[in-house]
Formats: C-alpha cells, structure tokens, sequence
C-alpha cells in the first residue's frame, strides 16, 4: 500500500542574490509503500532537504501533486536542534506539547524511548552536557514521541563518527521494524543507505528528478557478522560503480 | 572559579568595605572632615533609624517609588515590544532604526526642559523621563535576543504544526529571556536615574526633592541617609534581577 506519492513535483527558488529563477525540483515522481525503508541519495545541492520540507508541508511545491499523512509526519532535521534551556526529556516532550497531546502518558512513552536509545541515565541533562551522538538520539526519540506514520530523516548521522553511527543505526532499526513506520531517509553516504534501506531512489544532479530506484536484497539484520559486513561492502561498491557521482 | 578562590575574592570585598566605613568614621572622630559637608556612618545610621523610624520619609519614599514602579513597568512592556518588532521585521526595523540610533546617542537627561515644558511638574514628567532612559537599553538588548533566535527552532516547532502562541511560548519566550533581563537589570538604574533627576528639579515631593531640601539647609546626614536607600533599593532590584538572569539563562554556554 502506497503511502506517500509525488508526481510531476517540481520547485523554482528566486534566487535572492542574482534574482534568477532556480529551478531544484524537476518532475520528480516517487512512491513510498507503507512500512518501507526509502532513502533518497544524490549529489549534495540538489534538492533533497527541499524534497523533505515539501514531504513535510514545510514549503508548498510549485507544481505537481503531493500525497502525504500530512499530520502523521514527523521530521528529523540534519541538526539536533534541542532547544538548550530544556533538559533531554522535556526535549523530547517538545513535539507531545506542539502537537497538543496529553503529556502525562507523553512522559511515560518519552522516558521509554530514552531508554531504547540508551539515555535512561541523563533525563535531566541540559543538551550542551551531551555528545553529538546523544544529541541525535534525542532528536529521534523527540520524533517517534508522536507516533508518526512516517519517519522524514535529513542526513540526521552525518556528523556522528562511525562507531556511534552503526549504533544509533541499530538502534533507529530496531524501533522501525517494531512500529508501523515507514522511513524516509536522505543522505549521500551510499554505505549508509545499503545498510539500511529497503530501497534507494538516486537522484539526479540539479534540476533533480528520480533517476533510478535501486532494491537493496540483503537479508536483515545486515553486516550483523564477517560475512554479512562482506555482502554489504560488495553490494556498495557494486552500486557506487554504476553511479559514479555518489560514491561509496 | 573554584569556590575557594571565590570566597578568598568575597573576603577580600567586604574588608575593602570595612575598612574604607572604618576608615570613613575614624576621619569624621579626628575631626579630619568639614561635618558641614561630610557626614559620616554612625551618624547616618543614627539619622537613618530616626527618620525612618518616625514616618515622615513614608510619604516621599512611596511617591518616588510610585514614579519608579511606573517608569520602569512602561519602559519594560513598551521596550520589549518594540524589541520584538523591530527584531522580527526587516521592514519595522529600517522604519524605527534612524530613531533608535539618534535617540540613544542623546544623553536623555538634556530633554528635561523639554519634558517639563510638555508634562509639567510631577508624576508624569518622572514616567516618561524615567521610562525613556530605561526603555533603550530593553529595547537593544531584546533587539538582539530576537535577533541571535535560532529561526531552525521555529521550523521544528512548525515541522510538528505548533501553534503560533506555542511558538512565542516554548521557542521565542525563553530564547529571549535572558536578553530582557539583562536589559531590565540595566534599566532599573536608568528608570531610577530619570525618576531623581525629575524630583530634583520639578517636584515637591519625593526622595530627590528631599535631597536637594536636605543639601540646601546643610542637613547633611539626612541626604546620606536617602542616598544609602536609593543604593540599596537599586541593589536589591538588581540583584533580583539578576537572580532570574541565572535561572533562566543558565542554559547559555556564555553564563558557564
């Protein structure tokens, strides 16, 4: 079943300096089935946050047809974005109260998701306390407090080192494949979207369209031993050789 | 800092206090200082019990607080808002910013005649004295604490379709909380500068009008009496202030 669907979408910017008509978006046609794992690779500049912010309603496309949950969406930006003067738990709460949703059972679901990701012990931290990575866990602990139908991820990883990565990694698996969340994830880090994804769109270079959507048919959990981290590598190189603009 | 350094500083403050009073007071016994012109502490704490003790203060003190309570709370409500404005709208801003400039170069205690001349003596030439010069240092630093927002902020809360009044709440309130205040504590001198300078020159009431009464007939432990006041009311406000800069903005990096 089909649960998010653009056709035709295309986005013109004004570009504020020359004053010149941008155009980012090109016909860009993409399906999402519910409960999959998408990512959205390509070329850094060419319209995948735009893609997101447009998923998400934060900007109107300026032509073709968006179909979304719009208010069963929830976004998780490429910076954590805690607000500083808030601890970790009233952090994650932050999307409960904009949403407008009871916070007492909230609050319960929120300490439950910190511990998942591994924050049981720092509720009350102020977010400068925290590392990087922990940062990103409670942007996504913050996301899933609302129960969205639909996960939308902007590179949220690309700042963590790689060890915390394929944690936070195991840990965002763990929570999708328990819930009935489909998963829209952007990042140009092909590794990282064979690992994860059920498929991968790539996109073209400015203006964008969907170039290719490629399966990725490796059994879950992956790279999970010597051998499955083999397949993996391969399937990635295997890739990155057919599309030499994303690389590895 | 580690505490002990801190406590050594403290100590060494308070001697620095002790010593210029007992130091103040050991002059005035020598017979050092013109008593005529100079007053000194345990005559002023002795003047100081018996004024207030008696009463007669009670009518001035509550007219000049009166006076400051107004200035400070206009200068406070007005200057956040136009803080706000002026940060939120480019176009706002280019429309009041010639003003703003111009008007905070001008030393505001050269508009007394002016103020006089439009409001006459008393309470109202004291609000708007007192709340101009309060209003600029508000108005600046809220101007900044809009400006140093973190917009993405506002994009996450509208990301989860926050309200507007969600918005201003959790996001933009405290975002600017410890500029206002930072502002505020600045103001609460300027508000009770403006409100003395008024009662200096334009009041028959009031504790600056006290002080000139006092000067004038050379009852010189009096007038240190009611400046002693004005610096410990100034300090309390301040220091309450302040209080809640801590509390509410100790979550910026810059206050660690």
């Amino acid at each position: 079943m089909c649960i998010l669907r653009l056709e035709g979408l295309s986005k013109r910017f004004v570009d504020p300096r020359s004053g010149r008509e941008l155009l980012v978006l090109d016909g860009l046609d993409l399906r999402v089935e519910r409960g999959e794992f998408l990512s959205i690779i390509g070329p850094s500049g060419c319209g995948k946050t735009t893609l997101l912010h447009i998923l998400n309603g934060l900007e109107p496309p300026s032509a073709g047809h968006v179909r979304a949950p719009a208010d069963e969406m929830a976004f998780v930006f490429q910076r954590p974005l805690l607000l500083p003067w808030r601890s970790v738990l009233d952090n994650v709460l932050f999307s409960a109260q904009c949403r407008g949703l009871d916070l007492r059972p909230a609050r319960a679901k929120a300490e439950d998701l910190l511990r998942r990701v591994g924050l049981a012990d720092v509720l009350d931290y102020l977010p400068h306390q925290l590392s990087e990575g922990m940062k990103q866990r409670v942007n996504l602990a913050r996301a899933l407090l609302i129960e969205p139908r639909v996960l939308l991820m902007d590179e949220p990883f690309a700042a963590l080192d790689v060890d915390t990565r394929a944690a936070v990694h195991r840990e965002l698996l763990e929570l999708w494949q328990e819930q009935d969340l489909t998963v829209v994830f952007v990042s140009h880090n092909l590794e990282e979207v064979v690992r994860l994804s059920d498929r991968v769109a790539f996109l073209s270079a400015k203006p964008s369209a969907v170039q290719h959507i490629e399966p990725v048919d490796l059994p879950r959990p992956r790279a999970a031993d010597a051998e499955g981290q083999v397949a993996l590598v391969r399937l990635t190189h295997a890739i990155a050789d057919r599309f030499p603009h994303v690389g590895p | 800092m580690p505490p002990g350094e801190k406590r050594r500083g403290q100590l060494v403050s308070l001697l620095s206090v002790l010593l210029f009073v007992g130091g103040w007071e050991l002059a005035d016994r020598l017979g050092w200082l013109n008593p005529v012109l100079f007053s000194s502490p345990s005559r002023i704490a002795s003047t100081g019990v018996s004024m207030l003790g008696s009463g007669k203060l009670n009518q001035d003190l509550l007219t000049t607080l009166i006076g400051f309570l107004l200035a400070f709370s206009t200068a406070t409500v007005l200057g956040v808002l136009v803080g706000i404005a002026i940060g939120w709208s480019t176009a706002l801003y280019n429309l009041f910013h010639p003003y703003i400039v111009a008007l905070n170069a001008l030393p505001k205690i050269v508009l007394m005649p002016l103020v006089l001349l439009w409001f006459g003596l008393g309470l109202p030439s004291k609000v708007f004295l007192g709340g101009v010069m309060a209003g600029f240092p508000i108005v600046v630093s809220t101007h900044t604490g809009v400006r140093s927002l973190d917009r993405a902020h506002i994009q996450l809360a509208r990301s989860y379709r926050a309200s507007g009044w969600r918005i201003f709440r959790s996001v933009i309130l405290p975002s600017i909380a410890p500029f206002v205040l930072s502002g505020m504590r600045v103001g609460i001198n300027y508000a009770m500068v403006g409100v003395l300078i008024v009662e200096f020159f334009a009041s028959g009431a009031g504790v600056g009008y006290r002080m000139v009464l006092y000067t004038q007939n050379f009852q010189i432990d009096r007038f240190f009496v009611l400046l002693a006041l004005v610096v410990a009311f100034s300090l309390g406000c301040t220091g309450l202030v302040q209080r809640l800069e801590t509390r509410f903005g100790s979550w910026r990096p810059a206050a660690l």
